[in-house]
């Protein structure tokens, strides 16, 4: 599934947002690696831009169906640890329905040899918008 | 004008079904009317992700309710095209090839004035082209395909 997915992505067949949505949807929570790691650095940019935007319950799509609140949790937290390198002018961002393990908000960094963390340009295609409506 | 949610026409097969390629499906396309622009580009379905009620796909789209559509949420970032997948029966009949094709085409031709300009919002983007909303482009388009294998039969005036 994954193998036909990704070539369809390769030959055009696909957009890249197609491929991460999809593959979001297919993602097992314990093991997200197994969808995630063949995925091009482009539909990994696409996937890590759509797990910010997305909000529990409150996602349309045109068909298809979406990914679970755990399955973009996952994807979210295994990309920030091993391909965010791949993503330049991108942090860690944190989503509302993030949680820590201590259930405290956690502080930016400060203190000698830090910079204050910069904001997180988004990686959005030219001309689209996400303005929201109303 | 408003129609049915589906094409009223049934579709000859071709003689000894035979099965054309994409390349000879948009050639055949365009020549019984059907304006393709070049920014667009057919694939047959080969992981069998359309249904039996699905003759055609263009792009997902997926994004937070209230957010805008716009036409770069169709492209292909490597093709710099939209991308339309086809059930592949449909390669077996000239006249599924041109309604399916008509109909894609109307819908995406409609869309795009909205979408290269301000946009619209992704229950807006649902609404014109999903099927269950009588009048919307959809609708509109199929009945522009019924017309399309009328007059490749030769029973309607251009």
């Amino acid at each position: 599934m994954m193998t036909s997915l990704v070539a369809m992505y390769q030959k055009g067949a696909i957009t890249a947002d197609h491929l991460a949505v999809e593959c979001l949807h297919i993602i097992d929570p314990k093991a997200p690696a197994l969808v995630l790691d063949p995925l091009p650095r482009e539909v990994i940019m696409r996937m890590i831009e759509f797990t910010r935007q997305y909000i529990p319950g409150g996602m349309v799509t045109n068909y298809g169906i979406l990914p679970a609140l755990d399955q973009v949790q996952a994807a979210k937290k295994w990309i920030e640890e091993n391909r965010m390198h791949e993503i330049h002018g991108l942090e860690p961002e944190r989503n509302d329905w993030d949680n820590d393990q201590s259930g405290l908000p956690v502080p930016d960094p400060v203190g000698p040899g830090q910079s204050p963390r910069p904001s997180s340009p988004s990686p959005r295609p030219a001309g689209s918008k996400a303005s929201r409506l109303g | 004008m408003i129609s049915g949610q589906f094409p009223k026409q049934e579709w000859w097969p071709n003689p000894d079904r035979q099965t054309r390629t994409i390349e000879e499906a948009v050639a055949i396309a365009r020549r019984f009317g059907v304006q393709i622009p070049d920014d667009v580009a057919f694939f047959v379905d080969e992981v069998g992700d359309l249904d039996a009620n699905t003759t055609a796909r263009g792009p997902r789209v997926t994004k937070p309710a209230g957010m805008i559509v716009v036409w770069s949420d169709l492209v292909h970032d490597k093709t710099g095209k939209v991308p339309f997948r086809i059930r592949p029966d449909i390669l077996t009949s000239d006249e599924a090839i041109v309604a399916v094709l008509a109909h894609e085409m109307y819908e995406l031709e409609q869309l795009r004035p909205l979408l290269q300009q301000d946009g619209i919002s992704i229950e807006q983007f649902g609404g014109l082209t999903c099927p269950g909303n009588p009048g919307n482009y959809h609708d509109e388009a199929w009945e522009l395909a019924d017309v399309m294998v009328k007059r490749m039969r030769g029973e309607e005036n251009r």
